[in-house]
């Protein structure tokens, strides 16, 4: 009796609060996610009360919008400041979502914008140990050795004859589902300096060839990243260098939509790049003149899970892309090849045959594909 | 027929179809099956259920709403039809009453239009003018406050 008094007397004293205070989180949520476009209304939000700071700064930090490159620096900062030793900051852990998209051209071109990602990057890393049974032992190094020669010598071969035995043979291979393989060795020359980088304790770069796949490979087994970071948006962002990128790419490991499009982005980076970011789901490498067929296959290998793809504009690919695409993704659901002159009915009928089920193939402007 | 109830004591009696909007009294009718007893509504004064009811008898019509599990697609806030507009032409503390109730009876057409009323009052709209609007105690201490503020500075439009 006594108790159910009390309890009532709250409830009344409950409904005597101003109604807006007595908006639920979930209610207060979906408002906020409205306001969210208008970044500095949600910013207003969560300066009027303790409630509504709590319930919004996770929305407000979830996708950061700038408008300019002032507010990169802030934000950059801002989680720099709150970094401390181990741990990332309950800000950094927030961030879902990092595009420049919204800034205006010359501040995507700022070669400064490069070191700003990275430091973002940086706070929101967090190391893992490397999981068991990956090659961490030295002994299980010479054995693996002899296959990944054999596969970049497979691999230059399609290459050159850009026949569509891409697949045939990597399908089985098991190196393909490693996290690093033949490619590194290919890479190796233009790498360099990541690899002295990355292995700095190691074995030196003037090293042969050999010791230096296995040792990156020791080094990356020891350095796998996670983080919060979900979707990375440099479209047009000249300012971030393929360099930089390539250094970056095992901290993106996490990331499931990446835009690059218009980025000046070559083979070399995507390559690296899709070694790391294997749980992609939907990219865009649209308007890059310098991606060829290699890149492409390197891409659809190692990330075999992509829904949706667009190519527009990348004018040297050709049929060989289609066919590495339609061999090795089994969830494609969207393809642009718009404008891509080189693709032809044959790349095109490929694609459309292994996937009934796809949405979306942009064939727009494909001078040599028929109906 | 069904009566609704409110906290008040007050008895309302509308149509079947007009009730069921709300997924709660639809739940509860199949439940206990039809009767002549009012369903109380406990939380909902009865200045609060007359809107409510007026918003379900327009509503009475309309086609139950597409789901949608496209959670990718912003929800966008600037599609209120005149008629609802003018229905949310209340004062701040009873647009709260209604998105209030709309949750807890469960009707989702007019949790959203309260919610899109409430994100488009709030636009453009600083701290201060949003506390001003809604009645909201400032409860940060100043400290508090000015590190807030300089946490979220790079929210901050020029």
């Amino acid at each position: 009796m006594e108790a159910s008094k009390t309890a009532s007397a709250s409830h009344v004293l409950f409904l005597q609060r101003p109604a807006c205070s007595r908006v639920p989180p979930e209610i207060l949520l979906e408002i906020f996610a409205l306001v969210a476009p208008s970044q500095a209304s949600l910013r207003a939000c969560i300066l009027t009360c303790r409630q509504w700071n709590l319930v919004g700064t996770p929305v407000l930090w979830r996708r950061p919008q700038f408008h300019r490159l002032s507010s990169v620096e802030h934000f950059a900062s801002t989680l720099v400041s709150f970094t401390s030793g181990a741990g990332v900051s309950h800000y950094a852990k927030l961030v879902e979502t990092v595009s420049f998209s919204t800034l205006p051209e010359v501040d995507r071109n700022n070669p400064q914008l490069a070191t700003l990602l990275d430091t973002i990057v940086n706070c929101m890393v967090v190391p893992t140990k490397p999981t068991l049974g990956l090659p961490a032992k030295p002994s299980g190094r010479n054995p693996l050795l002899p296959p990944v020669i054999k596969r970049s010598r497979s691999l230059s071969r399609n290459n050159a004859s850009c026949s569509g035995g891409v697949t045939s043979c990597d399908v089985d291979d098991p190196l393909a589902a490693r996290p690093l393989s033949a490619t590194d060795l290919q890479l190796a020359d233009g790498d360099a300096a990541t690899i002295a980088a990355a292995v700095a304790a190691g074995v030196g770069p003037a090293a042969e060839q050999d010791g230096e796949a296995a040792s990156e490979r020791q080094a990356l087994a020891t350095a796998v990243y996670t983080s919060s970071l979900r979707q990375l948006d440099l479209r047009f962002c000249k300012g971030v260098r393929n360099y930089s990128l390539q250094r970056l790419a095992p901290r993106l490991a996490s990331i499931n939509v990446l835009n690059l499009a218009g980025g000046l982005r070559t083979d070399i980076t995507i390559a690296k790049l899709s070694q790391h970011m294997t749980d992609l789901r939907r990219v865009s490498l649209a308007w890059t003149s310098n991606l060829t067929d290699f890149g492409v296959s390197e891409l659809v290998q190692r990330c075999k899970g992509i829904e949706a793809l667009d190519l527009t504009y990348c004018m040297q690919i050709e049929d060989t892309s289609m066919l590495a695409i339609a061999h090795n993704l089994h969830s494609l659901a969207a393809l642009s090849v718009a404008y891509c002159a080189g693709v032809t009915d044959i790349g095109v009928r490929e694609v459309a045959t292994r996937f009934p089920g796809i949405q979306i193939i942009n064939v727009a402007k494909c001078l040599r594909v028929t109906d | 027929m069904v009566v609704l109830q409110s906290s008040d004591g007050k008895n309302f009696t509308v149509e079947r179809g007009v009730a069921i909007q709300s997924v709660l009294i639809k739940n509860l009718l199949e439940d206990i099956g039809e009767s002549d007893e009012p369903i109380p509504l406990p939380n909902v004064s009865s200045k609060v259920l007359e809107k409510v009811i007026e918003y379900c008898e327009y509503h009475v019509d309309d086609p139950s709403p597409i789901l949608d599990d496209l959670d990718e697609i912003p929800k966008r806030s600037d599609d209120i039809t005149p008629q609802d507009e003018n229905y949310m032409k209340v004062d701040q503390e009873l647009l709260f009453e209604i998105l209030l109730a709309a949750n807890y009876m469960d009707i989702k057409p007019l949790l959203e239009l309260g919610c899109k009323t409430v994100a488009n009052m709030i636009r453009n709209k600083t701290a201060q003018e949003i506390r001003t609007m809604f009645n909201i105690v400032d409860d940060f201490s100043p400290e508090e406050r000015e590190q807030i503020k300089k946490e979220n500075e790079w929210a901050e439009d020029h």
